[in-house]
Formats: C-alpha cells, structure tokens, sequence
C-alpha cells in the first residue's frame, strides 16, 4: 500500500489528551469572551436600532407637551399587518378621526373603506365596530375585558395619543438618530400590559403621529401610516354618524 | 406468653386481618338514597354538572382583582389536566378547544348558498382585517378556520342564565351588589379527591376565596370524613388506654379477655357486609364498631353474673330487642346507614354466640371477681329522673323528622352562606333533566327542541347546536361547490390565511362522533346524552312534566326522597316499639317490669333532648336515627336491672348485674365519645345522640330502675 504522502495519525496519550482539553477549554473561555465582549453588544445594539439612550421623563414631557392639547385630526390612513407565519399581508384603507379631549382622554374613529367597509371607534369606555355589509354592530366594554385584552385592543389608542405620563410609566422611550424625520422607539417595561415588544412611532413636522410600526410576537408587525391630515373633524357620510357619535 | 403479650397479639392481629382483608371505601357514594341515585349519576356521568364556581370575596370593599388575576393565571395552567375551562381573564383563549370543535362543524350546521357568493368572499376579507388587530394567537387560530366568527352564535347559544346575571368586570364576572368576583370553571371529570386537591390547594392559598359547587362540595366532605376518621381513631386508642389503666388498677384485667369475642365478632361483620356490600366504608367501621361493642354488654353481664342462671335468659331477651331496633333501620333510605345496620346485625348476632359459647365452655376463664361499681344512689335522683322521662315524652312529641339532605354535606356556616347567595341568582329556575341512550339522542332531541320552542321554555339539548342527520348531510355537501367557489374566488391573502377553512370544506365530509364533539361535552356521558329544560314558574313545570314524564327534577328528587324518608319513619319508630314492648309483654307479663325495662331508654332521650335545648342541637333525622340506636340498647339495660329484681335475684347478683352496667355503659359512653368531636354533621348529631343518649341511659337505670326495687332488694 502506498502511504506516501498520506497523514499518519496517532492517538494522543493520556497526558497529551490532557493537555488537548486545556487548550480546548482555554480556547473556549476565549470564544465566549470574545462573544460576550464583541457580539451580545451588537445584538442589544441591533434589537433596539439606531437609538439613543432612553428618554428622561422632563425629555419625553417636553417631546410629547404637544399631544396633551385637546383638538381633532382627521385624514387618510393605511394600515398593513405582516403576518411572518403564513407569509401573508394584509391591506387595508379609509379615514380616521382623534379626539383628544385632554392630557388622558382621546378616542380614536377608523372608517376603514378598503378591501371592505368597517368603522371601528375605540374609547377609554368601550370598542364599538360595525360591518355595514352585514349590518352586525357589536359592542364591547373596556371594563369587562381582561387587563390583557384590553392593552391589546387600545393599544393603537396609546400609541397615537402620545400622553408624556403614560409614555413614562409604561415605556423606555428612545430617539432615533436619523435626523430626517423624528422617530422613537417604545419598549414596554412590563411587557404583560402590552401584546407587543416594540413600537417605532415617526412624527411630522408638527409632531403629530404621521407613522407606527408595531412589532409583534412571532415577528408579526402591524404598521398605520396617516397622510394628508387636518387639524378638523372628520367629514363623514350620514351613513357612518352612528359609530361616530359615541366616538365624541 | 403473659397476658399483655396476648392482648397485644390479638389487638393487632384483629386489626391487620381486617385492614388486609376488608376492602375499604371512603367515597360518598353511600351518602345518596336510591331516590337521588339518578341525579348521583347524572352529576358524575355529564359534565354540565361538573360546572364549579370559586367566589373572591371582596377586600376593603372593592373587587380584588389583584387576587382574581393570580388565581386565574393559576389555574389556567391545569386546563387539560383537571381543568377543561376556565372562564376568566382571556375567555374566548381558554375556550379555544371548544370554539375550534364548534367551528369545524360550520358544514354542517350552514348551507353553501351560490348567490352570496360575493358575500363570503367580502366576509373574508373584512375577517382578516379584523384579524389584523388581533395578536393573539389562540384567537388568531380560531379566527382562521372559523372566518365567518361563527363563535359569536355558539356564545350566545350556549348563555347561561345563572352566570348571565352577573356584570362584568376586567374578565371576571362580578356581583356589583357585594362586590364578590366570580370565576366558573370546569373539571374534566366527575368529582374525586385527587382531582380536586391540586385546585383546592390553589384557592386555599388565598384567604378569600371559595370554591362551590359539586367538586368543592365532594372535597370537602370527603376530606372532612378521613379527618373525622383519624381524629375518632385517636381519641378511641387514647380511651382504649385509659380503661386498661383502669381495669388495672382494679385487679380485673382479665376482662380483657372479654374483647376477644368483640374482635371476633367485627371481623365476622366485616366479612359479611364485604359480601354483601363488595366493600366496607370507612364511617361503618369506625362507627358500627361502636354498636358492635354493645355485645361486651353481654360478656360483662356473663363475667359479672355467671352464677346466675337468669343472665344469657336476660342476654337473649337484650339481643331480641336491641335487634329490633337495629333492624328497622334496615329500611333506611340512606345506604350507608343500611350498611352500619349490616354490621351490627352481623356483629351483635355473632358476638352473642361466641360469647354464650365462651361462657358455656369456659366460663372460669372469664368470670371476674365481684366488684360494687356503681354509682350511689343519691336523694333526689328520681325527681331528676322523672323529669328527662317527661322531657322526654315531650321531645318526642316535638320531634320533626323533616329531612334536609342539605344536612348530610359538611359545609361550614361561611360557605353555606355563600352558596345560598350564589343559587339563590337563579331565582326560582327549576331543572328538568332528560337522560336517553345515544342511540335516540338526535331524534327525541329534535323533537325536545321543538317543543321547548313552541312553548318558549328554556332548552339545552343536542339539537339545540346540531340540525338533525338528513339536514346536515346536505348542508355538507352543498359545500363541496362551497369549496371550488372559495378556491377559485377568494383573494390569495385570505386563501391563505384561512387555510385551515378552506382545507374544512375541503376535505371529505366525515363527521365526528358526539364524543369527540368538544361543544357538546356538557350533554354526553359515556352511553346517555342529557337535554335539560329550565322551568320559571309553575306554568312551565306542569307542561314540562306532562309532556316529559320521565324528565327529572333535582328539586323535586329530593322532596320526594324527604317525603319517603319521613313516611318511612312514621312507621318504622311504631312498629320498632310496639315489638319490643310485644316481646317484654310476653317476657314479663307484668306492666311494671314492662315499664322500668324501658324506663332507661326514656331518661337517655330526655337528657338528649334537655342537651339539644341548652346546647341548641338541631334534632333532625340523623340524631332521630342515633336515637333509635339507642333504643336498641337501652332497652337491654332496662332487661338486665329488672331482670335482676324481678327473678328473686340474691343481692349480690344484683350488685354484679349493676356493676356489669356499669362497666358496659363506660365501654359504651367512652366508645361514643370520639363522634362528639367529628366535623362531619352526620357524625357528630348521630355522635351527641349516642352519647347523651347512653349516658340518660345509665342514670335512669341506676336512678330510676333501682329505687323502684329497692324494697323488694332490702
């Protein structure tokens, strides 16, 4: 047999295998050092985005004073949710309305047009949704609904009203450091009142929401986009006052 | 071997045969008459009744929610181990399973129509919007295959008009009245100890919650009985003690030989019910142990009054009467007191053999040296007699032998309280259950249904989710064109998202059997499915009973086992009388002897009654039936002290008769005593009217009898 240029191998003795393993462990504590030093960073650095430290209370009072303000806005939104599973997307359009009645009250009216008429409004009371196709109208008290269900469902609600002292007890509030739009980045800090585990909300020039991304369990993530705002009521068909009312 | 040696062996050798030979039951089983034997099966046969409620008391006031949300995330982790739902925080979640099961039969229950065809597609669409709002998965998924939220109906469907009384409060239901916090859950099996003990263990950590209803209930009386147990076995070892301390210090330690044939005797009665029975309950053998004692009457009176030729005379006429008694209570509508009265009879009966066998082939082993130890009499006594036998007659005349089966569950004064608030928000709603083999159960539930339409009766049957077999052929294939419009028309997203849909109308239609159907597990048993009418008032239960004869009323069950219970009583306690006073009549022949050999019987139930006023004991049917025990044997030391003066007896046979009373009513009293201290209610009335009732016993046989003889002994 011609063994020529072939590697001979040997089995290391017990003293060598010993040593084997010192190195082998000593090159591992280096790995794992090297990872804790180098790698966990990044990961932290990468999960929160481009951000900067959180926000102190006095920063966040002063970011959001604004929405404390009572008054209307109305326009167009889009809405997309991103469903990672089942590779899906799903579209939907129409008009909204906010009322901020003061520093803790708002309501929020979705008069969603596209793929299918529905109006929802939610308030600090209640949800109430119509499907006039269907002509079904059900209602459901805030009250009555788990701690849970209920940071589910209102969540867009907090989420476009901005209070500074809902912003401070309940989120780690971030800027981002892109300095064409102002954006932030939300983390609950205590994610069993909240059913996601970030949020990107992105301000126009007059600091109103003007886009929020919601990220989701499971890499899920639900997106609104308002465009072509006023500061007014929303101008809506006779058809669609009844949800409108108990919006106001 | 020396004389401890002996009784150490045959102490312990009586107590190992029993426990490895005797099959011990500790269920309640035997606490239900055949009047409710129905709805006993019923309740461990379906789950609508396996339906329990944990009450969160109120704290400063206010709601606890706090404890509410900790309890519920509690015992949301035991659903699909003892826990089927639980309905509190996240509903629609924990009632997934169900929801799921109710959705995959939507082919069923819907017909594919052509012409709304732009309809389901626009349904869809404005379901995944919908669904867009929604991250959570479990309602996500049964969003996915239930797109036409065909849950909303099952919902409503399936209200129940108790719990609907109640507001809502942060997913809990709320009393706003006591501010009390409800949360209903559902056990995955009927009621039983190792079920129950890890839920229990939960509610008790906190202070103020409660658990109520069937499980609840079962639990705590089934844990009640083992305590009971434990605590009777350790006060009766701790009396078992003190009077071998006794007798030792008396020098009459032989009479222990005389527990010998009462060994003997309980095993024999264990043995005999067993067979009967197919297993022994634990509260037979602790208690039943107890009249099976009374036979070391007869060895007392045998050991004290061998010389005389009247005692096994006296003895037989004891054991007549006392089975008199005993036997009566045979037509007890309860089982388990049947089974106590077995073991007596079986007890009683072969310990007066053995010990009249002992006493015939062995009587110098067993004779034990006279001793004077009786009470004396004291002046006056018989004033104080008199007055138990008056209050006695007047007791019994006062006497209500109503029977609340209420009584027969351990329930403590909070939790009763409770109870009666919680059931009384079903106002006067009566259920009528119908119990049929699965075999009939579409068609007559079909018919049910209908019916309770018609006559606007509240219903909850099978058919009340599910159309009947032809209809739901059809509707499923109609869906076999439902499928290649969906497919061919909706939009990819919604394909997608509601795949699991699309895959159900899809597939060949095989439907499943009721078992596996998860929302009608409330109303199949394992052979029977149940449909059951509400009444509101008189109007419906007179239609309901005369269109269903056979339907079933909890209410009405147990009235009429009340009923039964008490016509039962109106003639057994007669009859129980009129044949002993026939067999002393014929015994005696003499009115006054007739009389002071039930003169004891009387001051035991008078000083009964004099404690139930102080004390202010209820006098039902358990302490009625503890009472009629007491007859049994009262009357056997009426027989001996009359005996005694009546036969010419010397007077030191009289002095040895009294002495064996003595000793037999210590036994008797001391054997009594460990059932004052049971927190079972049936064990503890039945324990004060034993106990009491022995002790009147004794005093009108020492107080009463005797001075009546006094003469004729001086």
């Amino acid at each position: 047999m011609n063994t020529e240029g072939s590697i001979k191998v040997t089995w290391p003795t017990t003293t060598e295998k010993s040593s084997m393993n010192l190195t082998k462990s000593k090159m591992s504590a280096v790995t794992l050092s090297l990872f804790f030093a180098l790698f966990l960073p990044f990961a932290a650095y990468a999960a929160t985005g481009v951000e900067t430290p959180s926000l102190s209370p006095e920063q966040i009072l002063r970011e959001f004073k604004h929405s404390e303000k009572p008054g209307f806005r109305s326009g167009q939104f889009r809405q997309r949710k991103n469903i990672k599973d089942l590779d899906v997307q799903i579209d939907s359009s129409g008009e909204f309305q906010i009322k901020t009645f003061g520093a803790s009250k708002t309501s929020i009216y979705w008069n969603i047009t596209k793929p299918d008429p529905l109006q929802i409004c939610i308030n600090d009371q209640g949800i109430v949704m119509n499907n006039p196709q269907s002509g079904k109208k059900s209602k459901y008290k805030l009250n009555e609904l788990s701690q849970s269900q209920h940071a589910g469902l209102t969540k867009i609600l907090q989420l476009v009203h901005l209070n500074p002292k809902k912003l401070t007890n309940d989120f780690n509030v971030a800027k981002s450091n892109d300095t064409s739009e102002k954006s932030f980045s939300l983390i609950p800090k205590e994610k069993k009142n909240y059913d996601f585990t970030r949020t990107e909300i992105t301000l126009d020039q007059k600091k109103d929401v003007s886009k929020v991304r919601i990220f989701e369990a499971g890499d899920d993530t639900l997106e609104f986009e308002f465009f072509q705002t006023n500061n007014k009521p929303l101008r809506t068909a006779k058809n669609d006052l009844t949800i409108l009312k108990e919006c106001n | 071997m020396n004389l401890n040696g002996f009784l150490k062996f045959i102490l312990i050798s009586a107590f190992l045969t029993l426990s490895s030979c005797v099959r011990l039951d500790e269920s309640m089983r035997l606490f239900f008459p055949s009047e409710v034997k129905e709805l006993q099966f019923v309740q461990t046969q379906f789950p609508a009744f396996w339906w329990n409620f944990l009450i969160i008391e109120p704290k400063q006031s206010a709601p606890d929610i706090a404890t509410a949300e900790a309890l519920c995330g509690a015992l949301k982790s035991h659903l699909d181990q003892q826990l089927r739902l639980v309905f509190c925080g996240d509903q629609v979640a924990s009632a997934e399973p169900v929801l799921t099961s109710w959705a995959k039969d939507f082919v069923y229950r819907q017909k594919f129509d052509p012409s709304q065809g732009p309809q389901y597609l626009a349904k869809l669409r404005s379901t995944a919007v919908q669904a867009s709002f929604i991250s959570d998965k479990k309602m996500f998924s049964v969003l996915r295959v239930d797109p036409f939220q065909s849950w909303q109906d099952y919902l409503g469907r399936s209200e129940n008009n108790l719990v609907s009384n109640f507001e809502k409060l942060n997913g809990f239901l709320l009393d706003s009245e006591t501010g009390r916090l409800i949360i209903p859950i559902q056990f995955q099996l009927s009621p039983q100890l190792e079920y129950i003990s890890p839920i229990l263990a939960i509610s008790n950590s906190y202070p103020n919650v409660f658990l109520i209803g069937s499980h609840g209930s079962t639990y705590r009386n089934e844990r009640q009985v083992r305590e009971d147990i434990k605590i009777v076995s350790a006060i009766g070892l701790a009396v078992l003690f003190l009077f071998l301390i006794l007798l030792v210090l008396k020098s009459r330690v032989n009479s222990l030989f005389l527990l010998v044939p009462v060994a003997a005797a309980l095993y024999i009665a264990s043995l005999v019910t067993q067979a009967i029975d197919g297993s022994v309950h634990g509260l037979t053998l602790a208690f039943g142990s107890g009249i099976v004692g009374l036979t070391l009457d007869y060895g007392l009176h045998g050991a004290f009054g061998s010389e005389s030729k009247q005692t096994w005379k006296s003895n037989a006429i004891g054991l007549l009467t006392t089975l008199c008694g005993v036997a009566i209570l045979l037509f007890s509508g309860i089982p388990l007191i049947r089974q106590m009265m077995i073991f007596s009879i079986a007890g009683l009966a072969s310990g007066f053999i053995l010990y009249f066998l002992l006493f015939k082939y062995f009587a110098r082993y067993f004779r034990i040296k006279n001793v004077k130890l009786f009470l004396p009499l004291i002046t006056g006594m018989k004033f104080l007699i008199l007055g138990f036998v008056l209050f006695g007659l007047y007791g019994a005349t006062q006497a209500n032998l109503a029977m609340d089966l209420k009584k027969l569950s351990f329930v403590s004064e909070r939790e009763s309280k409770l109870m009666s608030w919680f059931f009384a928000k079903s106002k006067n709603d009566e259920a009528f259950l119908l119990v049929k083999p699965k075999s009939e159960a579409s068609e007559s539930s079909a018919n049910e249904f209908q019916w309770s339409q018609q006559h606007k009766i509240s219903y909850d049957g099978i058919s009340k989710y599910l159309p009947d077999e032809n209809v739901r052929n059809e509707n499923s294939k109609s869906w076999n064109q439902g499928c290649g419009f969906i497919r061919g028309q909706a939009d990819p997203n919604s394909q997608k998202i509601f795949s699991p849909f699309i895959e159900l109308i899809c597939a060949e239609k095989t439907e499943s059997s009721l078992d596996q159907k998860n929302y009608l597990n409330h109303l199949v048993g394992e052979n029977h499915v149940l449909s059951i009418f509400t009444a509101r008032n008189d109007q419906d239960r007179i239609k309901i009973t005369q269109e269903f004869p056979h339907a079933i009323s909890l209410t009405q069950s147990l009235k009429k086992f009340s009923v039964s219970l008490e016509k039962d009583l109106t003639w057994m306690i007669p009859v129980s009388l009129f044949l002993t006073l026939l067999i002393l009549a014929l015994y005696y022949r003499d009115l006054k002897a007739v009389l002071t050999a039930i003169l004891p019987f009387m001051t035991g139930l008078g000083l009964y009654f004099c404690v139930a006023l102080v004390l202010s004991l209820e006098v039902d049917l358990i302490s009625i039936l503890g009472l009629v025990m007491v007859f049994g044997f009262s009357i056997d030391y009426g027989v001996f002290s009359t005996d005694a003066h009546v036969f010419d007896s010397n007077a030191d046979e009289v002095s040895g008769v009294y002495t064996a009373l003595t000793f037999a009513a210590l036994v008797n009293i001391l054997g009594f005593l460990p059932m004052l201290f049971a927190g079972h209610p049936v064990l503890a009335h039945l324990g004060f009217a034993l106990f009491f009732g022995t002790l009147g016993t004794y005093l009108g046989t020492v107080y009463g009898v005797r001075p009546l003889y006094e003469k004729k002994v001086g």
